[in-house]
């Protein structure tokens, strides 16, 4: 009963914990855009992450290592060094964007201006980090973030052609107005969205931290089979309820109010409310996520005593970085670039060093000596390579296709 | 009962674990110390660890700049690397178990000099960052390779010290290396068959340097008795 | 010619012929024999659909209020933002030098939708400030009207 009880609240964490600021940018303003165009790329990204995460986890219960600490062991110092200064900067900035999204939820809920909040985000995410116990703060905010079940709920309630918008989504075309540039260039976005570097960082290093073992095999699987897919599906109802009520509009989202306006519009007051925690849950956990994955990123590839659960006085310097990481990321924030321009400068560029993150991995959950017989089977192969090559594709077209969308703009 | 070890793959950027099971470092660097004597091949002394030893398997303008900055930003007052003197090792695995706790390992100016003054084995020192990406040259001037990596033999410890003997065989010379840094064929990695294919492809097609063929190593270069054409294809290490 | 002073009727005839001349030569310029630079024309369309997202986010959230779906801060920061945006984009597009006299007369054009736009979001965010929700959907009543024009602008510039 008890182990009952443990798996269900991983999977719920999973799903609560799944959608971040990068999400509901990219799938709010996809829906608005293309309508249902883009699914199909959501579909993808997240039946990607799901692989991997599984890979990552299964890294992590069966070798006790993180999947950083064996990137350097496997391609040495060198490449190593690089993929941490691509995997860093990367994370920094969606950590500042995540800071932002947070301080964007507050302002749509009090009407005071975002950037009062930010000094005050980043000192809560670095005392949160630095106090709070690890399953504490991971179930809170996946638990609270479950509240975005409501913009599923909206999307039922509409009531909208259920075959019409299956006929949409399984049809992808570019609307009228759009160009294919911008289709194409949203997709990777998309997909940057859905399969951010830092899940992977955080997933193996919050499982070693947490000391799973081969036993807790199954449960990873589940987490990850169950929680993840239900996670995408949040991430999706954003999606169409924005296709649902801002594209016959026009309206091109550009501010969080405007992706909570489809949810108030089918569920009044109590939705918006709703949606507000939801979104205030989601990018907060995300912050958090990413503030300890710098941290993670930069001891695990210097060998310093890393994680939450030593004491500050142990991992000094896992715990400076953290702070440091916390505080460009506000001071990103606090120079008034728009976080949701951040944002999607974030989901792209993660898009871009896909590849770094996640050959790595595949690499080393082939690696006998780290997994012993729990290597990836030749299915799970097969499906990885197939993602490694499509990600490899991605991350080369994506500036190009930046300079010629020029990122996207209408 | 010798168990053979190929250095860059095995043993450097292993992660040095202590004696309390606390991280401590990575294995940035290896001391190594040539006795000079043609009979005697040269051994590892200590591990090296911290960015003053990450720095020197750099060598780009950032491993220049971890150099100059290290001291005063990461590791104040050591401008030396933190040495890990062998005998302090317990077991050499898939990490490096050390027999101490952390805080009795680290070295700052005072262990160096102590290091200095105590017991030091006859005969050079030199890092193994300085043998790798050397390149290897034959008697006829002509470019065998590059050094890949080093093989060592583990064998049964010295009398006069404690901890694993490790002795450097020879080297692993080639043109191309980057499927073995890899894992695959030389660590065991069965991988993905497409990626076997991309990098088994570029895997090195190495060549085995007994150290006794060595005739000089001096600034990144290694003159070598005799051509490339007798040396022995490499056997694989024992992992 | 002849080296005599003109008669004045033949002098008045050639002021007349001069001064056609001018009168066609300005027509044609207005009316576009001459192309305009469609870089400016294109910029002139998506100037005119992100205004007439902004007037349209404004237009649903004062709909929704008016059915009391949405109130208080959200309503006035939703409303803020929708009116920062539609003076940002006018400045923005204001700030453009026309290249060419048809290009001043489509600024002209673009305009008369973006000024009155400005104001009626401008006065919604005040309103919705105040907390005077009753007075929203009085003073959207342009909007409908503003968004349909801005959409048929883009559409006819594409």
């Amino acid at each position: 009963m008890r182990k009952l009880l443990e798996i269900a609240l991983g999977i719920l964490t999973a799903i609560g914990g799944f959608v971040d600021i990068g999400d509901l940018v990219a799938s709010t303003e996809t829906g608005a855009r293309f309508g249902l165009g883009l699914a199909w790329v959501l579909v993808v990204g997240v039946l990607g992450i799901m692989i991997y995460a599984e890979m990552a986890g299964r890294v992590a219960s069966t070798s006790g290592r993180a999947v950083f600490d064996l990137v350097r062991e496997r391609l040495g110092a060198g490449v190593g060094l690089l993929n941490l200064a691509a995997s860093f900067f990367i994370t920094l900035l969606t950590l500042a964007a995540e800071i932002g999204g947070v301080a964007l939820s507050l302002q749509l809920a009090t009407s005071v201006n975002y950037l009062l909040f930010v000094p005050i985000v980043g000192f809560l995410v670095w005392l949160v980090c630095w106090r709070v116990r690890f399953e504490v703060m991971d179930n809170a905010v996946g638990l609270l973030g479950l509240a975005l079940i409501v913009v599923a709920v909206a999307v039922w309630r509409a009531h909208p052609d259920w075959g019409a918008m299956w006929h949409s989504a399984t049809h992808p075309a570019v609307p009228a107005t759009e160009s294919h540039l911008a289709y194409w260039y949203f997709a990777i976005a998309l997909l940057g969205s859905a399969m951010t570097p830092y899940e992977v960082l955080f997933f193996s290093s919050g499982a070693v931290e947490q000391r799973w073992t081969r036993s807790d095999l199954l449960v990873n699987r589940l987490n990850v089979y169950i929680g993840f897919p239900l996670g995408g599906l949040l991430a999706l109802a954003l999606m169409v309820v924005a296709a649902l009520v801002l594209e016959p509009r026009g309206i091109d989202p550009s501010h969080l109010s405007q992706a909570a306006l489809p949810t108030s519009l089918v569920l009044g007051k109590l939705g918006l409310a709703l949606a507000l925690v939801g979104f205030f849950a989601c990018t907060s956990g995300a912050a958090l996520e990413t503030a300890l994955s710098c941290g993670y990123s930069l001891a695990q590839y210097f060998g310093w005593p890393w994680g939450k659960l030593l004491k500050p006085a142990q991992a000094p310097r896992f715990q400076l970085v953290v702070l440091a990481s916390i505080t460009l990321g506000a001071g990103l924030v606090l120079t008034t670039l728009d976080p949701i321009q951040l944002t999607e400068y974030a989901i792209v560029l993660s898009a871009a060093a896909l590849p770094l993150t996640y050959l790595p991995l595949l690499i080393v959950a082939n690696d006998p000596a780290y997994l012993g017989d729990k290597v990836n089977s030749r299915l799970s192969n097969a499906i990885a390579s197939v993602y490694l090559v499509v990600l490899v594709v991605a991350s080369v077209a994506t500036i190009p296709l930046m300079i010629l969308s020029k990122a996207g703009g209408s | 009962m010798a168990r053979r070890l190929d250095a860059a793959l095995e043993l450097l950027d292993r992660q040095l674990v202590d004696a309390d099971g606390r991280l401590a470092g990575k294995v940035d660097d290896l001391e190594l110390t040539d006795p000079g004597d043609r009979l005697d091949r040269p051994r590892v002394t200590a591990i090296l660890t911290g960015p003053a030893a990450l720095a020197g398997r750099l060598h780009t303008r950032f491993g220049r700049w971890l150099r100059q900055v290290s001291p005063r930003l990461l590791a104040p007052g050591h401008d030396q690397p933190s040495r890990v003197p062998l005998d302090q090792v317990e077991t050499v695995a898939t990490d490096i178990r050390l027999q101490v706790a952390a805080d009795q390992l680290d070295t700052g100016p005072g262990q160096a000099r102590v290091h200095r003054l105590v017991g030091r084995i006859p005969g050079r020192a030199m890092r193994l960052s300085e043998l790798l990406g050397a390149e290897v040259v034959d008697e006829h001037d002509h470019t065998v390779g590059k050094v890949h990596d080093i093989r060592l033999e583990q064998t049964e410890p010295e009398p006069q010290d404690t901890g694993p003997g490790l002795r450097v065989e020879g080297l692993l010379v080639g043109r191309r290396a980057l499927g073995g840094r890899f894992g695959f064929g030389r660590g065991g990695v069965r991988g993905p068959w497409l990626l076997k294919l991309v990098f088994g492809s570029l895997g090195h097609d190495g060549r085995y340097l007994p150290w006794d063929r060595i005739r000089s190593i001096h600034a990144h270069q290694i003159h070598i008795t005799g051509t490339a054409d007798d040396l022995p294809s490499p056997q694989p290490s024992d992992g | 010619m002849s080296g005599a002073p003109l008669h004045p009727r033949a002098r008045q005839g050639r002021l007349a012929v001069g001064l056609g001349l001018v009168v066609l030569v300005a027509a044609a310029g207005c009316t576009g024999l001459v192309r305009s630079d469609p870089v400016y024309v294109s910029k002139a369309a998506t100037t005119a659909a992100a205004a007439a997202s902004a007037v349209e986010t404004a237009q649903l959230a004062v709909q929704e209020a008016a059915a009391g779906k949405l109130s208080g801060p959200s309503l006035a920061q939703t409303l803020a933002e929708a009116a920062s945006d539609a003076g940002a984009i006018q400045a923005t597009f204001d700030a453009i030098q026309p290249p060419d006299r048809r290009a001043e007369v489509l600024r002209g054009q673009l305009d008369r939708l973006l000024t009155p736009a400005a104001s009626v979001l401008a006065d919604l965010r005040i309103s919705a400030r105040w907390g005077d929700t009753a007075a929203l959907p009085r003073l959207a009543a342009p909007l409908p009207k503003l968004a349909e024009e801005l959409q048929r602008f883009q559409e006819a510039h594409q």
